[in-house]
């Protein structure tokens, strides 16, 4: 599980460079989301453009992730593919997180950059 | 189910890494027929939370034979089979559930207990037997394209 990571001012961009977050990677996915969570800024983006395949072990995953960031930080998702989307849908998870479509949307969103 | 018919059987040590190979393997064959990766999407939906659900819970007994998987699309109809040694299934995995309750506060949210209601989202039918000493699931959904 490769995760790259870069910072735009108070914002920290968490790109997932592997395809899928599945029961197979959900663990290390995990591990590496703690390890992130040191030294947390304001705003957290979880890029999510080159993964294909989350199954309900990875959606567990990410909310673990939000959870481990902590409630001062605020933690958002970009990117989301069809499949990927339809699985946030059917569980109504995209009710939990703030979804943008691409990464320079949510960085460019007003109500966040004002708060951060 | 005969006409049209493909199978696949996941052996050795079924993991979660098993399940993603295995299906791989079933993405490969579907495109084959020349059908769309897109509409394979929720198809592999269904395969990898029922398959998981087998690595994970079947316990001992479901390492001692193949699972045996069984499929077919036709008509915009997609059939599966799905047959495995492990223990049965428990009776709260198939009970209708709703999906986990989200209006909670930010520590509580859930995360497990989607699979099978991602499944049941998905599939116009999903049954479950037990049937000498095997757990046999049948699924069918009508795939519509992810984009």
């Amino acid at each position: 599980m490769q995760i790259h990571q870069k910072k735009y001012g108070e914002i920290l961009t968490l790109r997932v460079e592997n395809d899928r977050i599945d029961a197979a990677s959900a663990i290390e996915f995990k591990d590496q989301m703690r390890a992130a969570a040191q030294n947390l800024p304001p705003r957290v983006i979880l890029d999510l453009r080159n993964v294909t395949f989350v199954d309900s072990s990875g959606l567990g995953a990410i909310v673990n992730a939000k959870k481990t960031m902590g409630a001062k930080t605020q933690f958002d998702l970009c990117g989301l593919n069809g499949a990927v989307d339809k699985v946030f849908k059917l569980t109504r998870m995209d009710s939990v997180f703030d979804i943008y479509s691409r990464l320079d949307q949510a960085l460019t969103d007003p109500e966040t950059h004002s708060e951060s | 189910m005969t006409k049209g018919q493909h199978s696949f059987q996941l052996s050795g040590p079924q993991d979660f890494v098993s399940v993603r190979k295995a299906l791989a393997t079933i993405k490969s064959d579907f495109l084959r027929q020349g059908h769309l990766a897109e509409q394979y999407a929720s198809v592999e939906m269904v395969f990898a939370e029922a398959l998981n659900n087998i690595a994970e819970h079947g316990g001992p007994t479901v390492h001692l034979s193949p699972i045996k998987i069984k499929w077919q699309f036709m008509q915009g109809l997609f059939q599966a089979e799905l047959e495995d040694g492990g223990q049965p299934f428990a009776p709260k995995t198939l009970s209708k559930r709703p999906a986990p309750n989200l209006d909670v506060v930010e520590a509580d949210l859930p995360e497990g207990g989607f699979g099978w209601h991602i499944m049941s989202q998905l599939c116009d039918r999903l049954d479950y037997q037990r049937q000498d000493g095997k757990n046999l699931l049948v699924i069918a959904l009508h795939p519509e394209a992810c984009r």
